[in-house]
């Protein structure tokens, strides 16, 4: 019953995350400064031209009937056509969704896994203040990582791997290789914020009694870590899987304009430059949506793996 | 950008010590070498547009994609222009814009979050849910979209790059006000009648400046890197104008032919980012003291070890009473850094338990109980070190230095309680698992076998319904109940030794009594034998066989229980007994107590490290230490004093 | 204000459904320079007893009347009262580690310049520190002198009632001893009444005329420590009684093997939890 209880607020809190979203995305055409109409029909319009844009539009109506006419649209996936192609959004959408969902899965497989097992092991190696070298080119190594942004990473490994290398293809979208350049790029920062987060919180666990208890019972140091330390430090970095995730979007985002990547970020840069709406909405729409959902289920996930998390919500 | 959502909340910080701090700063190397780079940042901003803006505009198509020459160190561009002086000239911009956003961010936040902070519980709460919301979304997407939104000038990147990173800096100061809001200080102000807006400012603020500091230099690194993204993206800095990210992006373009065009201010993104983020952690060192390297500290003690060490008396070899013990312990000295100069925490301690034995070990905190207890068990904490004449086992040399050894030899022979036994309990794993795998590990038990001897021990410490237990996870039980499956956990593999470092000190009187009690029937009915460690006598008087004082890391009174609590024989053990109240004590007179502080590990006398706080000393005690010598009734005493004038 | 009196306190924390009742209608009086002990378990609700009185929570039912006026009430936003304040079980925690000793007790004065000094200095004075520590910070005290400064600054706010939460429980026996027979003439020079919370009952018998003894929310048992500590008339009582470790000299012979009711320990909400789980069994 409680969890059923807990599951039914979350699904409220994510309902409301979602209408909020929505209102942000329709409220994004309008906060933009003049008349919506004339951004959109371009600035040499005639005024003939900007009223039949506010009527296709709907742009006369009353701001909640304007409301009410875009929610109806958007629950029937239809949000209008692009003003640089005429095609429809979805369509555009759907081409795009592809790479980004690629890019983004791999990326979130790869900073999880690196970010949490060097954690550990840097954790292991340092704990008590042993070994103050390593943990000195640990913090160096990671604040440069997490310093330098996605797309300087993206340049500098293009530069090495395909020009000086000619390893790998520069940029687009050439097969499966095409997406390993990214994927480091896109990474690398969050899984060096992240592989930090897992060590002082690993530390942190190494100085609990039932870590010391966990020595004294003489077992041995892979099963004391694998046993004892790894699921302690695994709800730490899921709980901050969510920035985690935000952080990988944002990075998709930019990466694939340093790979020319045709994905949803490189469109989504594309349609603000070109002050596209439809698409601009549409895209924030489907981004947060993820957003909301992928939080939605590092909740639960933290929820399964910690009893202590399941007891206090319960 | 992931850094500036995934931003660790620091700590507010309790204790500074100023001079410590700046010390510690330093001891960092990154923290002056930040500031360095910052620097010659500040003046490359300030000179080179002065200098530089004319050949930085200048196209000639002529000297269109030279590599590097005498003339142009980093070569041209597309257009002819000189990398380098470009480079320079756009620090300014880039500069200014990120630490333009980081301001809006800065005062964004420190508004958005104090408001938060000081609201009401309810407000607080629905606040802190919308910012959670909030930074849900990638801070760079939330730029973009505010570019949408400002006009097209240069500072609106700085705006937007501000507006994205407020949410953060806001979460940041509502988690630190509140870890300082929770705390005694703020209570008892509050009790005086200080006003709100009066604890805010004296109590909250002073307390949370220094992690706001460090999080503020890494939200300005952050702000610097997104605006040059967003430059990079084409929604920042536009044409003529130029920043880093803008140049990056024209040189991306020609990776292939000029790869220094983009490398140029790669560099300079990455190192005044770095530099930032490494200025905050250098700071976020300063604001923790327990970061602080003891540097200095440490050789300060060992120097006056060294020197301490000449004055003590000759330590005549204990003459130990015959017969097998079942853990014997010779010439114990433990040090703070295990090399032979450092200073003593424990110097030379004998200590032997027999079989079934209950031995107290007693003193004040710092008294070296611990250490002892965890050199026998070979657990000292890094950097620790011990060596000892003799540890034994059931006869077995316990000084190896491998691990596989250790496990062999400890593993089932010796088994480990801490201060807070239910704190031992992992709460993430079912009790199943924790009490089985000693036996698995050390005892070659199947995992049937395992399961078996883990209901025997939940059964030996009368725990109801053992099965159910196993099923369940440590928070699943009752804190009492927590306690004895410590105990039971301590127990499965059956050791002939149990060592509890203060297992009672935690808890109440009841609780402590249940603690004692499950104790003494371990005691009685496996015949276990129990090294009882506590700062309170009373504790171990009510449980022991024999009682060992510790004063300073050395034993100063040993003796069966009874004897010694009824005539203490040491100075230190009779004060100890006389200033712990009891159901009996006088009414009518002050507590005796003991004035000053015990010295620290190599500090002190070189005679008895009791005698500038004992009121019978003499010239002798503080120049010569005084051995622990045998007297009759089976006791021994490390004073001077002759027993006659302490009766 | 020279009597404190409780009519019927309690203290609820959380609403609706999760609520639970911490403190249930106790009634205490605390005479002018008297000191009342009040003993219990972990989670008994003796600190939060102690939390109602100094104002650090709301009351949900009842009174505290000091000399016969109202001072708190239930509905009545809690307000700071000068002259009773508390002194808390850790000074690393209750004192500001950003303050300096003369600040902090200067705030506490809540006078400025020269009276201000004076005020601090007597403080000082009162619990036997010397005026060179008037500039350091917190941590640069030993332990005992920190709860020195704790209960030289709750002083200089002139109170006449200190409420003592445990204020001995994480110090060393042997500074334990001077904070105790600091306190003990602190009251008889300055004829201060105590509230002194404490699950060490040897304490409370050593600093206090009477002692309530809490169980589950409740005051079961009262009376001056003559007769409660060496008669006891209820059994939770006697079993704290019991429990109280052996005089030093005698091995102890067998005990009880548990305490009936104990409350065990662990994180407060499930003590509360249980609290009000068995307080509605046992109705």
């Amino acid at each position: 019953m409680h969890v059923l209880t807990w599951a039914a607020r979350r699904i409220g809190v994510t309902a409301a995350l979602l209408a909020g979203l929505l209102v942000v995305s329709f409220l994004l055409l309008h906060l933009v400064p003049g008349d919506p109409a004339v951004r959109v029909a371009g600035l040499n319009a005639t005024p003939e031209q900007v009223t039949a844009v506010r009527q296709r539009l709907g742009l006369d109506q009353p701001i909640h009937r304007q409301f009410i006419g875009y929610v109806a649209h958007v629950f029937q996936l239809d949000f209008g056509r692009s003003f640089q192609t005429g095609e429809p959004v979805t369509e555009v959408i759907g081409s795009r969704l592809g790479v980004t969902l690629r890019l983004a899965t791999a990326g979130i497989v790869v900073t999880m896994s690196a970010g949490v097992l060097i954690g550990l092991v840097m954790g292991a190696l340092t704990r008590e203040g042993r070994r103050r070298g390593a943990e000195a080119s640990f913090a160096l190594g990671t604040s440069l990582a997490g310093a330098v942004p996605e797309y300087v990473t993206g340049a500098l490994l293009a530069l090495v791997f395909s020009v000086v290398l000619g390893w790998l293809p520069v940029a687009g979208l050439t097969g499966p290789s095409g997406l390993i350049l990214p994927t480091i790029a896109v990474s690398l920062a969050p899984a060096a914020v992240l592989s930090r987060i897992v060590r002082v919180e690993t530390l942190a666990v190494l100085a609990q009694e039932y870590a010391r208890a966990a020595w004294a019972k003489r077992l041995r140091p892979l099963r004391v870590y694998g046993v004892h330390v790894l699921p302690n430090a695994l709800t730490a970095a899921l709980t901050v899987g969510g920035l985690v995730f935000a952080g990988l979007l944002g990075g998709t985002v930019v990466v694939e304009n340093v790979f020319a990547l045709p994905g949803l970020g490189s469109k989504l840069v594309e349609s603000v430059m070109a002050r596209d709406y439809p698409v601009v909405q549409a895209v924030i729409l489907l981004l947060g949506a993820a957003i909301v959902l992928v939080n939605g289920c590092v909740e639960a996930a933290v929820r399964l793996l910690d009893p202590r998390v399941r007891a206090a919500t319960s | 950008m992931t850094a500036l959502t995934g931003q660790a909340v620091p700590q507010a910080a309790s204790a500074p010590e100023r001079r410590g701090g700046r010390r510690a700063f330093r001891s960092t190397v990154v923290g002056p070498v930040a500031l360095g780079v910052l620097a010659v940042l500040a003046v490359v901003a300030l000179v080179a547009p002065v200098l530089g803006s004319g050949p930085a505009v200048t196209v000639r198509a002529a000297d269109a994609v030279l590599g590097p020459s005498a003339e142009h160190w980093l070569g041209t561009d597309r257009l002819g222009r000189d990398v380098l002086v470009r480079t320079l000239v756009a620090t300014r911009t880039s500069l200014l814009l990120g630490l333009g956003a980081a301001a809006v961010a800065a005062l964004g936040g420190v508004i958005l979050g104090g408001a938060v902070a000081a609201a009401g519980p309810r407000t607080r709460s629905a606040g802190l849910r919308v910012l959670d919301a909030v930074l849900a979304f990638p801070a760079i997407l939330v730029a973009i979209l505010a570019t949408l939104v400002l006009p097209q000038a240069t500072g609106s990147a700085a705006v937007a790059v501000g507006v994205a990173g407020a949410p953060g800096v806001a979460r940041i100061v509502v988690t630190l006000a509140m870890t300082v809001l929770v705390r005694d200080h703020v209570a008892a102000a509050r009790g005086f009648g200080v006003g709100r807006i009066r604890v805010f400012v004296r109590h909250v603020v002073p307390n949370m400046a220094d992690s706001l500091a460090v999080s503020l230099s890494v939200v300005a690194g952050m702000s610097l890197v997104v605006v040059s993204s967003l430059s990079f993206l084409g929604a920042g800095v536009q044409p003529p104008a130029y920043d880093w990210g803008g140049m990056l992006s024209q040189g991306v373009r020609d990776l292939y032919v000029t790869p220094l065009v983009a490398l140029a201010p790669a560099v300079m993104i990455a190192l005044a980012g770095l530099a930032f983020g490494l200025l905050g952690e250098a700071l976020a060192r300063v604001a923790n003291p327990s970061l602080w390297t003891t540097g200095d500290a440490g050789r300060d003690r060992r120097a006056r070890a060294a020197s301490g060490a000449e004055g003590a008396a000759d330590e005549a070899p204990d003459d130990i009473s015959e017969g097998p013990a079942l853990l014997d312990v010779r010439g114990l000295t433990v040090t703070v850094d295990g090399s032979p100069g450092s200073a003593a925490i424990v110097s030379g301690v004998d200590l032997r338990v027999g079989r079934g034995e209950i031995l107290g070990l007693v003193g004040e905190s710092g008294s070296g109980k611990s250490m002892t207890m965890l050199a026998v068990a070979r657990l000292l904490p890094y950097p620790v070190g011990s060596s000892a004449d003799t540890l034994t086992l059931d006869g077995r040399d316990l000084r190896s230095d491998r691990p596989r050894e250790l496990r062999r030899l400890l593993g089932t022979g010796l088994a480990l309680v801490f201060q807070n036994p239910a704190a031992c309990l992992n709460p993430a794993l079912k009790l199943g698992v924790q009490l089985t795998e000693a036996p698995r590990a050390h005892r070659g038990a199947d995992r049937a076998r395992a399961r078996e001897l883990a209901l025997a021990g939940l059964r030996d410490v009368r725990i109801p319904e053992p099965e159910r237990r196993l099923r369940q996870y440590p928070h699943e039980l009752s804190g009492g109940q927590r306690q004895r499956a410590t105990i039971a956990m301590a127990l499965v593999t059956a050791p002939g030794l149990l060592l509890a470092d203060e297992p009672t000190t935690a808890l109440d009187n009841t609780l402590r009594r249940g603690m004692l009690d499950l104790l003494r029937d371990v005691n009685t009915a496996d015949g276990t034998a129990i090294v009882l460690v506590s700062h309170d006598l009373s504790v171990v008087g009510g449980l022991c066989h024999r009682i060992a004082v510790m004063y300073a890391g050395r034993i100063v009174e040993e003796g069966p229980t009874a004897e010694v609590m009824a005539t203490p024989k040491h100075p230190y053990t009779r004060a100890l007994l006389d200033s712990s109240l009891t159901m009996t004590t006088d009414l009518g007179r002050p507590v005796p107590a003991i004035d000053g502080q015990p010295p620290r590990p190599g500090e002190g006398p070189p005679g008895c490290a009791f005698a500038p706080r004992c009121a019978l000393a003499e010239d002798r005690c503080a120049r010569t230490r005084p051995v622990l010598r045998e007297v009759p009734g089976g006791r021994k005493v490390a004073c001077w004093v002759d027993e006659g004038s302490l009766a | 204000m020279n009597r404190l009196e409780l009519r019927g306190v309690s203290v609820r924390y959380g609403r609706g459904r999760n609520a639970v009742t911490a403190v249930s209608g106790v009634d205490l009086d605390l005479p002018a320079g008297g000191a009342v002990g009040v003993v219990g378990e972990s989670g008994s609700g003796k600190s939060t007893l102690a939390r109602a009185v100094t104002g650090m929570v709301p009351l949900s039912a009842g009174e505290i009347r000091g000399d016969g006026t109202v001072l708190r009430a239930a509905g009545r936003r809690p307000r700071p009262h000068p002259e009773i304040q508390m002194v808390f079980q850790d000074p690393s925690g209750s004192l500001n580690p950003r303050m300096t000793v003369a600040s902090g007790i200067a705030e506490a004065a809540g006078r400025a310049g020269d009276s201000g000094r004076t005020a601090v200095r007597q403080a000082l004075d009162l619990v036997g520190l010397s005026t060179g520590l008037l500039d350091r910070y917190p941590h640069e005290l030993s332990g005992g002198q920190r709860q020195r400064v704790a209960i030289a600054r709750a002083l200089a706010a002139r109170p006449r009632t200190l409420v003592l939460d445990e204020v001995t429980s994480a110090l060393d026996v042997s500074v334990q001893a001077l904070i105790l027979n600091l306190l003990r003439d602190l009251r008889a020079e300055l004829g201060l009444a105590y509230l002194v919370i404490a699950h060490d009952l040897p304490i409370v018998r050593y600093l206090c005329d009477s002692v309530a003894v809490m169980y589950l929310g409740e005051c079961v048992e009262r009376g001056p420590c003559a007769e409660v500590l060496v008669t006891p008339a209820h059994p939770h009582t006697r079993a704290l009684l019991d429990a109280v470790d052996t005089v030093p000299g005698t091995v102890s012979g067998t005990v009880p093997d548990t305490v009936p009711g104990t409350v065990l320990a662990g994180d407060p909400a499930r003590n509360l939890t249980r609290t009000r789980k068995l307080t509605k069994e046992e109705k």
